[in-house]
């Protein structure tokens, strides 16, 4: 969250007309697009890989693709942040596809992490049962549970139909209900 | 319904424990490669004052010189047959200025023009107008009895 003596007037303008004044070389009206959106981006390309060095890549490179384009990106297509978290998923992709799945969990302290231990064990099991879902199932569950978006938003941002969502975060959870599950009859 | 309400309450803890935003550093570097890009890409006017001067320039270039001596103003020769017209040389805008120039054609040539057969066998070069539109295209062209 950027401290309030940073808003300029041009925070209140929308992504298509920050987008505009961008491509004319508008620095600030970038910078404010970027931490617009950066924050969801990265959350998504986090969540979908599992660790913070490829979602800070993903951001990059999904920004770097919109500086690249930034006349390509037509209103009609939808909001701007549906474009972006579009790119996302394909970054994540391609880095998921040439790398392993690894859940890494925030660093602690050492009293902080004796007091969290148990905590942390049972986020680390649903963090490492959300990245051996397929990516499909995850998507939603990354988007609907961990960002609380409607069905209705994730649909757009998936570019599919709402009843789809749904079924996958059924589907999703019941599998993450089924490892947590396991992970209580062998805690091992 | 429990469990799923522990998943959702687990899933919602989960978000909150994980990092939210990018690092600094990837805002540096996207903000770098704006700039870099800003330096690389002239704004569109420059673009179209290079457009403008090059246009400018080739019509004082072509005011400045003659056409090539090998074509040779048509009207002091006698024509021998009548326009034929050019295939793939039908252009849009209507023949209002013709011009027509007389030039020497070698029977490799008058193929190329699409005339399905060379008038002379003898591999000489044959004398023959060009009816030139307006816009630079070739329209017609007639063989010429050479004096």
């Amino acid at each position: 969250m950027r401290p309030l003596e940073k808003l300029s007037a041009k925070d209140h303008l929308t992504d298509p007309d920050l987008l505009q004044l961008s491509s004319t070389g508008d620095e600030e009206a970038f910078v404010i697009l970027y931490q617009r959106h950066q924050g969801p981006v990265f959350r998504f390309a986090l969540h979908m890989s599992g660790r913070r060095e490829t979602a800070e890549e993903v951001t990059q490179d999904v920004f770097l693709a919109l500086l690249a384009g930034l006349r390509r990106y037509a209103r009609d297509r939808g909001p701007l942040q549906s474009y972006l978290i579009g790119m996302a998923r394909h970054y994540v992709r391609r880095y998921l596809a040439s790398s392993p799945l690894v859940a890494e969990l925030p660093s602690r302290n050492h009293e902080q992490l004796f007091d969290h231990i148990n905590t942390e064990q049972e986020l680390s099991t649903l963090r490492s049962a959300i990245l051996k879902l397929p990516p499909n199932y995850r998507e939603v569950v990354v988007l609907c549970d961990l960002e609380g978006l409607e069905y209705a938003q994730a649909a757009e941002h998936l570019g599919c139909a709402v009843g789809t969502v749904r079924s996958r975060l059924h589907r999703a959870r019941a599998f993450l209900e089924a490892r947590l599950r396991k992970r209580e009859r062998c805690p091992v | 319904m429990k469990q799923t309400t522990d998943l959702q309450h687990a899933l919602r803890r989960l978000a909150q424990m994980l990092p939210r935003e990018a690092g600094p550093a990837t805002e540096q570097r996207v903000v770098a490669a704006f700039r870099a890009r800003r330096k690389r890409s002239p704004r569109a006017w420059i673009y179209a004052a290079l457009v403008a001067s090059l246009v400018l320039a080739s019509a004082w270039f072509l005011s400045r010189h003659p056409l090539p001596p090998t074509l040779t103003p048509a009207s002091n020769y006698p024509a021998a047959a009548d326009f034929m017209p050019l295939p793939y040389a039908q252009s849009d805008v209507p023949l209002e200025q013709a011009v027509i120039v007389r030039v020497k054609l070698q029977p490799s040539e008058w193929v190329a023009l699409g005339v399905p057969a060379a008038p002379s066998k003898t591999g000489t070069a044959i004398s023959a107008d060009l009816l030139i539109g307006q816009d630079g295209i070739a329209r017609a062209v007639r063989l010429v009895s050479v004096p």
